[in-house]
């Protein structure tokens, strides 16, 4: 950045500073480097750094400013006098320290009607509003009061909450706010669910006119000196019709105490949101702190206990459920159960059927008669009849946390030992979601309040419950899962001292939480797991025994070719290339991890290639074919069937790139040793739906290599392949993966049929597009996906063309382009993409010459015309097509020419090279004669 | 129009407080907690990582001053308000020695903490949309910190204490024995490349 721009920022401060936010608008209007100095001026206003703080550029028309009550992030507020009747109020505008702002503007006008749709005595009414030359402005009556923040702040926090009225009580009366009120006549808990109650009423009245308030949290309740409660700043509110005020939905009010729907900036926000806040406020006048008091930096150290007695326990619990509808229904529910426990009732919070899937799934399977289930049985039966006695309301079974936790060590010492042994997934799972039973509702808090030892039994069984249910197809509960134990492992790391192994297994959880999100075609959200999981697998490895290291690096690797894989989807090759490289350095450090070397050599070989780099990628190659036969063939190396089947696979990949016919043979035998393996492991386990899937994987690659030469040989492979992948396809919220398989099975299919019932290729052909299409759909940014699909139109286009239907054929081929030009724009730095695309237009000036369908030779033309603009050969190529099929009439024909001379005229201003060569060019010639053509070529 | 400003009100509570009355000391400390809490979160990853919480950090220093008040020689609710974030910065610099002695890596530790909330924000795996909206929220307050860190302590200190402590410029020219225009002008170039910095460490836009 130059001194001078900066020079320049720092004069706009000053005039900012001298003059206001006008002067420094007329100075940035026109100014040479406006847009620059705008972003600066933007960046520093949104740090909250810029400018001093200097009151409302003007005065208020007939109100008189006394002094300011306090800023927010949108707008300051005022003490002010009306000077009509000398009212007190409080006058809320946008902030003078801060550039104005379209957006707070809005926003704060909004407010203003918001509040002026309600009426209730705990709503501070809008009284006057308007416009100044500042900003727009409106007044309330001044309250007198202290806000519930401060009020909490002055309280000791160290005890309990029967002796809290005395010394709020005194602390209170030592400040210049009398505090006399009766409010602290009461017990405090007593105290607060009064406040909670009449929030609610005036929340109630709020929701009923469809204004949600959204920033509901201590400092925006006043307690009057009569103990009364007022809720002021709707400045975030939101009314059901109007549409988002927010440009983009950030998650606007205050984290500790907004739910997680409104932290993820959902758009679906209903009364539930103000029902958690207001829970989240009643939690911190409870304890001191709200439940996500650690995220804030503060903690609550009010015992819980002092809760029980008054049943505000459950009602925060209920209120601060992260599932929206495991809350209160609404405001009006929630108040009339504070009421309750105002009467000394049993309060009736709704009842989340804890753990209700889990408990489903063991009904469903119920344990095997072995030994280790006996065991299990007993202490799940004895979570759930604990389960029970909660659900009749028995508390002193329901509070019985060491009771819990003694059966939770059981129960994660059992998983432990089963961990060690190779037990079925089935019984792991059974035990993992007995844990998880076991500890029910307490795993709804905060993770910042679960106790160290509950925490790691939680995290532990939730992340071993995802894996096993992604292995099994389970993808939509293995979601819910993975996403518990993240959160629980997130919080578990930062309690000290941190296990290596426990670092590991969040590393291996935020992996498997980046495939999801590539297979959800998010990859700028795989990347940042990813990367998440790479660097908790760094923290892991020095806390590691050196026993576990290797299998540390092994999936640190494994991460890094995640990443790699996401640089090839996004066409990054200099990435790529470094990450492969990291990889095997990662890899080679220890000897059993040489399948893991071979293969990233093989991805060395497909990035070479895919860069157009094709002598260095043979040279690697050979190189590589020898070690990994060698490697393979040496008995003194062990590789699991897993790792064999990997290494082949990707000695079959690299080996089939050139297309060598003596090769052939060779890569067969190596794709039936895959399936071989790839049957024995899925055959060990049938429930593994990817161990499924790899022989699908595997299958459709054999039936691929022989699909040409030797149909009948891939036929019954790729059928079972086909077979195979409709049934994991026809699991639930399958992977895209699984998709991207079958596509390339029922290709192979057309493959086979092509010569000998061309239809039924075209109809194999057809559903392999239509699951393109979806995928596409669903993985936008992978510019793979488009190749795949031009090439399938292509192959469609050829079986068209079998079944003597060339129309439809060229139609293909046309259709085909736009695939094409999308990938070779997504990966532009792909000479195998620019070849296929070359190759792709040649042929369809041949066939479109050879129809005479100029209604395609146009199309395909302006196609061309329209997206390779830029591109001098291109437009070349769309002059060639115009002028391929001219068409019959002389219309027709003239409006050919005249597109075919606009691309030529394009070519040249794009800078085309040699442009005296183009009278020679194949198609060109139909305009010799031409006399703009002459022109056009004259020097 | 606007109204003559009233005699700062922290005055007041000062004098009352310098005289022995507590609570009316505890309330300017009240009143200053905001900003003191928003400078030490500003101050503090670089410096002691996530070790502390921010909280605890704001109410020790709080503390410190209640013990030190003999200590406060001079001037108006202004010294004390740049002495109070003095304050803080020592006890900053204490406890990053302190950690260094034990021999952690608190820059390390700060890392850590990051991926933990990036994880914890990213709980969109569950199939609701991915917060990244929040995780913007904090990729701010990480750059910020970030470009704070860039600038000479100097500068960064002067940032901090008349925009973050909103220390006047004329106390804080006062302390520095500079006038203040020439303070002005320090400002606002600082400001000038701490926008700078932010605005490097944003990702251009690239194909």
């Amino acid at each position: 950045m130059s001194d001078e721009l900066r020079d320049q920022v720092a004069a706009c401060l000053d005039l900012l500073d001298e003059e206001g936010p006008e002067a420094l608008e007329r100075f940035l209007v026109g100014h040479a480097r406006e847009a620059e100095l705008r972003e600066r001026l933007a960046i520093l206003s949104e740090t909250g750094l810029v400018a001093p703080a200097a009151g409302p550029g003007t005065g208020i028309p007939g109100y008189e400013l006394r002094h300011p009550l306090g800023a927010g992030g949108m707008g300051e507020v005022w003490a002010a006098t009306r000077q009509k009747d000398g009212r007190a109020v409080a006058l809320k505008m946008l902030r003078g320290d801060r550039l104005p702002s379209e957006r707070l503007a809005r926003r704060l006008q909004h407010e203003a009607a918001c509040v002026a749709r309600l009426e209730h005595p705990v709503i501070v009414p809008v009284i006057d509003s308007g416009l100044s030359s500042y900003g727009p402005w409106f007044a309330m009556p001044e309250i007198v009061g202290v806000s519930l923040d401060q009020l909490l702040a002055m309280m000791p926090r160290s005890r309990s909450g029967e002796r809290l009225l005395a010394e709020a009580m005194a602390d209170c009366e030592a400040t210049p706010l009398d505090l006399e009120a009766e409010l602290f006549r009461v017990a405090f808990p007593d105290a607060a669910a009064m406040i909670a109650a009449e929030v609610a009423a005036a929340l109630e009245v709020a929701h009923r006119a469809g204004i949600l308030h959204r920033d509901i949290k201590p400092s925006n309740l006043i307690v009057t000196p009569r103990g009364e409660v007022r809720l002021i700043d709707f400045g975030l509110a939101r009314d059901e019709e109007q549409s988002r005020i927010t440009a983009t939905e950030s998650p606007l009010g205050s984290l500790a105490y907004m739910p997680p729907e409104q932290r993820a900036g959902s758009r679906d926000l209903d009364a539930s949101a103000d029902v958690h806040a207001l829970g989240a406020t009643l939690h911190e006048m409870l304890t001191g702190a709200p439940p996500r008091a650690k995220e804030s930096g503060e903690r609550g150290s009010w015992p819980d206990a002092a809760l029980a007695p008054h049943g505000l326990d459950a009602i925060v619990a209920a209120c601060t459920r992260p599932d929206p509808r495991h809350r209160y229904r609404s405001a009006a529910d929630l108040g009339a159960d504070l009421r309750r426990v105002l009467r000394r009732e049993e309060p009736r919070p709704p009842r989340v059927p804890l753990g209700h899937r889990m408990r489903q799934g063991i009904r469903r399977h119920p344990f095997a008669a072995v030994g280790i289930a006996v065991l299990l049985a007993a202490v799940v039966v004895a979570a759930i009849a604990l389960e029970r006695e909660a659900s009749r309301g028995d508390e002193q079974a329901r509070d019985d946390v060491a009771q819990r936790l003694e059966l939770g060590r059981r129960l994660h010492e059992i998983d432990r030992r089963l961990l060690q042994g190779e037990v079925p997934d089935r019984e792991r799972r059974e035990v993992v979601k007995a844990v998880i039973e076991v500890y029910g509702d307490m795993l709804e808090r905060d993770a910042a309040e679960i106790p160290d030892e509950i925490l790691e039994h939680a995290a532990t069984a939730f992340g071993t419950l995802g894996r096993i249910q992604i292995k099994r197809g389970e993808f939509q509960e293995a979601g819910w899962a993975v996403g518990e134990g993240l959160r629980l492992y997130a919080e578990f790391t930062t309690r000290q001292p941190v296990k290596g192994s426990t670092f590991a297994e969040y590393a291996g959880l935020l992996r498997i939480a980046g495939t999801r999100e590539l297979d959800l075609g998010r990859p700028a959200e795989a990347r940042r797991f990813y990367q998440a999981s790479y660097e908790a697998f760094e923290r892991a490895r020095p806390l590691l025994h050196e026993s576990k290291l290797e299998l540390c690096d092994r999936r640190r690797a494994g991460v890094i070719l995640d990443l790699a894989n996401l640089a090839r989807i996004e066409g990054r090759f200099e990435d790529r290339m470094r990450l492969y490289e990291e990889g095997r350095m990662i890899a080679a450090s220890h000897p059993a991890l040489i399948h893991m070397v071979l293969q990233i050599s093989g991805f060395q070989i497909n990035a070479l290639q895919d860069a157009g780099r094709e002598e260095e990628a043979r040279a690697l190659e050979d190189r590589t074919f020898a070690d990994m036969r060698a490697s393979l063939d040496d008995p003194e190396i062990h590789f699991s069937d897993e790792e064999r089947s990997r290494v082949l696979s990707i000695l079959a990949q690299s080996r089939r790139f050139d297309g060598d016919v003596e090769k052939r043979p060779e890569i067969i035998a190596i794709h039936e040793e895959i399936v071989a393996l790839r049957r024995r492991i899925a055959g060990a386990d049938v429930q593994n739906v990817y161990a499924k899937h790899q022989l699908a994987v595997a299958l459709t690659n054999l039936g691929s290599a022989t699909a040409h030469d030797e149909p009948d040989r891939a036929k019954p492979v790729l059928a079972e392949a086909l077979a195979l992948e409709d049934e994991i396809l026809s699991l639930p919220d399958t992977a895209s993966d699984f998709l991207g398989t079958r596509i390339l099975t029922l290709n192979a299919l057309g493959v086979v049929f092509r010569d000998r019932e061309p239809e039924r290729a075209a109809d194999y052909y057809t559903r392999a597009i239509d699951d393109l299409v979806r995928l596409i759909e669903y993985q936008p940014a992978r510019a793979d996906l488009r190749g795949r699909h031009a090439g399938m139109l292509q192959n469609r286009a050829a079986a068209w063309r079998a079944m003597d239907l060339p129309r439809r054929s060229v139609e293909d081929m046309v259709a085909a382009l736009a695939p094409r030009l999308e990938s070779l724009e997504l990966q532009s730095a792909n000479a195998r993409l620019r070849a296929e695309f070359e190759d792709l237009v040649g042929a369809i000036v041949s066939e479109v010459r050879e129809l005479g369908a100029a209604d395609l030779a146009r199309r395909a033309g302006e196609l061309l015309v329209r997206r390779r603009g830029d591109d001098p050969e291109d437009l070349v190529r769309a002059a060639q097509l115009f002028l391929a099929a001219p068409g019959e009439d002389d219309a027709t024909r003239a409006r050919a020419v005249d597109a075919a001379l606009g691309a030529l005229r394009a070519a040249l201003a794009a800078g085309l090279e040699n442009p005296s060569g183009l009278r020679s060019r194949p198609g060109l010639q139909a305009l010799d004669g031409d006399p703009r053509f002459a022109r056009l070529m004259a020097p | 129009m606007q109204a003559a400003p009233d005699p700062h009100p922290d005055d007041a509570l000062l004098s009352q407080g310098l005289s022995g009355n507590e609570a009316a000391l505890q309330e300017l400390l009240v009143r200053n907690l905001p900003a003191l809490e928003t400078y030490v979160r500003l101050r503090a990853p670089e410096l002691v990582g996530p070790r502390e919480s921010v909280a605890d950090l704001a109410q020790s220093t709080c503390r410190e001053i209640l013990q030190d008040l003999g200590r406060f020689q001079h001037g108006g609710a202004d010294h004390f308000r740049a002495w109070l974030f003095e304050t803080a910065e020592r006890k900053l610099l204490h406890r990053r020695r302190h950690h260094l002695a034990q021999r952690r890596d608190v820059r390390r530790v700060q890392a850590l903490e990051s991926e933990h909330d990036a994880a914890r924000y990213l709980a969109g795996f569950r199939g609701v949309p991915t917060p990244s909206s929040h995780a913007e929220a904090r990729e701010r307050l990480a750059e910020l910190v970030e470009a704070l860190g860039t600038l000479p302590a100097a500068d960064r200190r002067l940032v901090l204490l008349a925009r973050v402590a909103r220390v006047p410029r004329r106390v804080l020219a006062e302390r520095e024995g500079k006038s203040e225009e020439a303070l002005r002008q320090a400002l606002h170039r600082a400001l000038a490349a701490l926008a700078d910095a932010i605005a490097a460490s944003r990702p251009r836009d690239s194909s």
